[in-house]
């Protein structure tokens, strides 16, 4: 490795994706500036324990924190995977700290097992039911899907936490190439209704007033009412409504909402099925919180084309857009899908795989 | 005030109408002259049904008609208020294009199951296929135990003693025994591949006393010769006993019965297993008197199960 190649990042934003390409890659990162200008300088509890996380699911990696936190320096090694232990921090969900390993882990050496214990549902990240319905689906569009699992053995809720949740993943030669072009029309919608440590109908009443809004489009509809009772309920109280669209093609698309404090379960409920319809009318085969997840695999995929078509990308992808082109050189066309529909503000993003192939896994 | 005075007295023309109609038609005409129909359509309908009355005269009754006269003014009456907006409240929850059958189930334990590839619910959820359907595996894995059972079937019954097997170069007498050692085996005697062997014991047993001791005691060394041999050559182990001693397979260790054989009922799976007959001998009989006279034979002892 030669010491020129460690590319330079500031500021906290887009940390993690930044790591993962980092640890995929092969080449060095050193991320600067991180929250300089703040009251609390460096980097948070919640990013330390992420640093943590990769230090335990891979191998040989040496990551380097200055003294106030505010710059990292990290080597990457090999990604081990394997059966492994966390316990995250309750400032964050389990999502913050899945979406990186589910990135990585389809890599490893051996089949990662990993257990996370903390808050299974939050505002800011998908929850862990989002994942399991939405995110682990996408990974099988790629060819991984024998062996893929999510298992909520418990929920939390936060402030207090107290969820478990275990992931497997088989591990890949190569991820296969994604032709992926016609979103198609919504044929189904689930929901996943939980509530813990509160009135059970609370879950019903989120039910209700969201067939309320969804019965009107498609017949096909079906909401679970998940329960979890006693120690598999966490510490805290809490309730939460994730909501996915299946089209024709097997595009997802997917929502959600949990519960705040003086808002009643049917509004929370509402605020959820309004922004899956919103989701929908973006269009495109992928929503937009999996963006970066598809178009991360595209680039590992076979030297071949890979196309794609989604939304306009948010931010977050545009920035992981710019960090491939700077890890692994690959660039990707976007062209509106449509020319001649003026108002569709779908785009059709191609590019061509690295073709990455799984060196690290065990052969025996 | 006059409107309001026709409405009441065509209402109260309606209401005698209706409770006439159940004296069975005493004064027909006396109350067909009584009714004050003012409004033309009633008068309308009511030609009509006389006319239609008129054609029906033959095959119902009076009482009959009066039903029908009355049915028929009472539509005629509500007839103008049938434009009202009607609101219809239903119940979205009760979701009556949701069948609960087994497919929404296996759906539903498709969807929540934390395996991600038996989520995705690309095939067509069956019904009761699976329980009809055979998979692949299953008929790869019944062709198995059929190619075993039908294996070990031949090599009793053709493979090893097959009397009409000219290669064998039996004797006419082990032709006799073998055949009938496969005819006591389809006969169900005796277990597959263990027929001869019982006709030749059952010959033994013919034989004189010296003759049959003097074989007794040469199976005996045969036996005892096999048994070193197999531990010499290191190939024994005690889970084979059976094996090498025939007389010891068809012995079978017999399940220990359990407890002290007193009380009612068999306790099973958790769960103290009582038929009628144990709770009325418990309870006593509910017949009481009646039965009593056949009862008294005396406390019946029921068969162990």
């Amino acid at each position: 490795m030669a010491v020129g190649s460690v590319l330079e990042y500031s500021s906290h934003k887009y940390f993690r994706h930044r790591l993962v390409l980092s640890i995929l890659s092969g080449k060095p990162v050193k991320i600067t500036g991180i929250r300089s200008e703040d009251k609390n300088p460096g980097l948070r509890d919640f990013e330390v324990n992420l640093l943590r996380l990769l230090e335990k699911v891979t191998n040989g990696t040496v990551i380097e924190i200055s003294v106030t936190g505010t710059a990292i320096l990290l080597k990457p090694g090999i990604i081990a995977g394997g059966p492994l232990i966390h316990d995250c921090p309750l400032s964050r969900s389990v999502g913050y700290f899945l979406e990186p390993i589910i990135m990585l882990a389809p890599f490893a050496k051996r089949p990662v097992q990993l257990t996370l214990r903390g808050i299974t549902t939050d505002d800011n990240d998908l929850s862990a039911d989002l994942i399991r319905t939405v995110t682990l689906p996408h990974l099988q569009l790629f060819g991984i899907s024998d062996g893929l699992e999510l298992r909520i053995k418990k929920r939390g809720a936060p402030p207090g936490g107290g969820g478990e949740v275990q992931f497997l993943c088989p591990i890949v030669k190569q991820v296969k190439t994604l032709n992926f072009v016609e979103p198609g029309k919504i044929k189904r919608i689930r929901g996943i209704s939980h509530a813990v440590r509160v009135n059970p109908q609370f879950s019903n009443r989120m039910i209700e007033s969201a067939r309320s809004i969804l019965n009107r489009y498609i017949p096909d509809i079906y909401l679970y009412s998940d329960v979890y009772k006693g120690e598999e309920s966490g510490k805290s109280p809490g309730y939460a409504l994730s909501l996915l669209a299946e089209s024709t093609t097997s595009a997802l698309f997917c929502s959600e909402a949990t519960s705040k404090p003086g808002v009643a379960p049917e509004d929370i409920a509402l605020q959820a099925t309004r922004a899956l319809l919103s989701e929908i009318s973006k269009g495109g085969c992928v929503d937009e919180k999996h963006q970066s997840l598809v178009l991360f695999m595209m680039v590992l995929g076979s030297e071949d084309v890979g196309r794609c078509r989604m939304s306009e990308p948010t931010p977050r992808t545009i920035q992981f857009l710019r960090d491939i082109r700077d890890f692994f050189g690959t660039s990707f066309k976007i062209t509106p899908s449509d020319p001649t529909k003026l108002e569709s503000s779908d785009l059709v993003y191609s590019c061509y795989g690295t073709g990455y192939v799984n060196a690290n896994r065990e052969l025996a | 005030m006059s409107d309001h005075d026709e409405l009441l007295s065509i209402l109260q023309a309606h209401g005698q109408k209706f409770l006439s109609s159940f004296d069975g038609g005493i004064s027909t005409s006396r109350r067909k002259g009584n009714v004050q129909s003012s409004i033309e359509e009633i008068e309308e309908e009511e030609e009509e049904d006389e006319e239609w009355q008129g054609i029906q005269t033959n095959s119902i009754s009076e009482s009959d008609e009066d039903l029908d006269e009355n049915d028929d003014d009472f539509t005629a009456a509500s007839s103008s208020t049938s434009d009202a907006n009607v609101i219809v409240f239903s119940d979205k929850t009760a979701a009556p294009n949701q069948k609960w059958d087994a497919t929404t189930k296996l759906q539903g334990k498709a969807f929540m199951s934390s395996k991600i590839s038996k989520m995705r619910e690309n095939t067509l959820p069956h019904t009761k296929n699976p329980t009809l359907e055979e998979t692949e595996e299953d008929l790869k894995e019944r062709s198995n135990i059929q190619n075993d059972a039908l294996l070990h079937k031949l090599v009793h019954t053709q493979l090893l003693s097959g009397s009409l097997n000219p290669e064998l170069e039996l004797t006419p007498a082990q032709r006799r025994k073998a055949l009938s050692g496969r005819i006591v085996e389809l006969a169900g005697d005796a277990k597959l591949g263990r027929g001869e062997r019982l006709v030749r014991t059952a010959e033994h047993n013919k034989a004189s006393k010296r003759v049959r001791e003097g074989l007794v005691q040469k199976q005996k060394e045969r036996k005892a010769a096999r048994l070193e041999e197999t531990k010499n050559l290191g190939n024994y182990h005690p889970t084979l006993k059976r094996l090498l001693d025939p007389d010891l397979e068809t012995a079978k260790p017999k399940k220990r019965v359990r407890g002290l054989q007193m009380g009612v009922g068999s306790f099973k799976d958790g769960t103290l297993r009582l038929s009628r007959r144990e709770i009325d001998s418990v309870q006593g009989h509910k017949g009481g008197t009646s039965g009593r006279g056949s009862g008294r034979g005396g406390w019946k002892k029921r068969p162990r199960k």
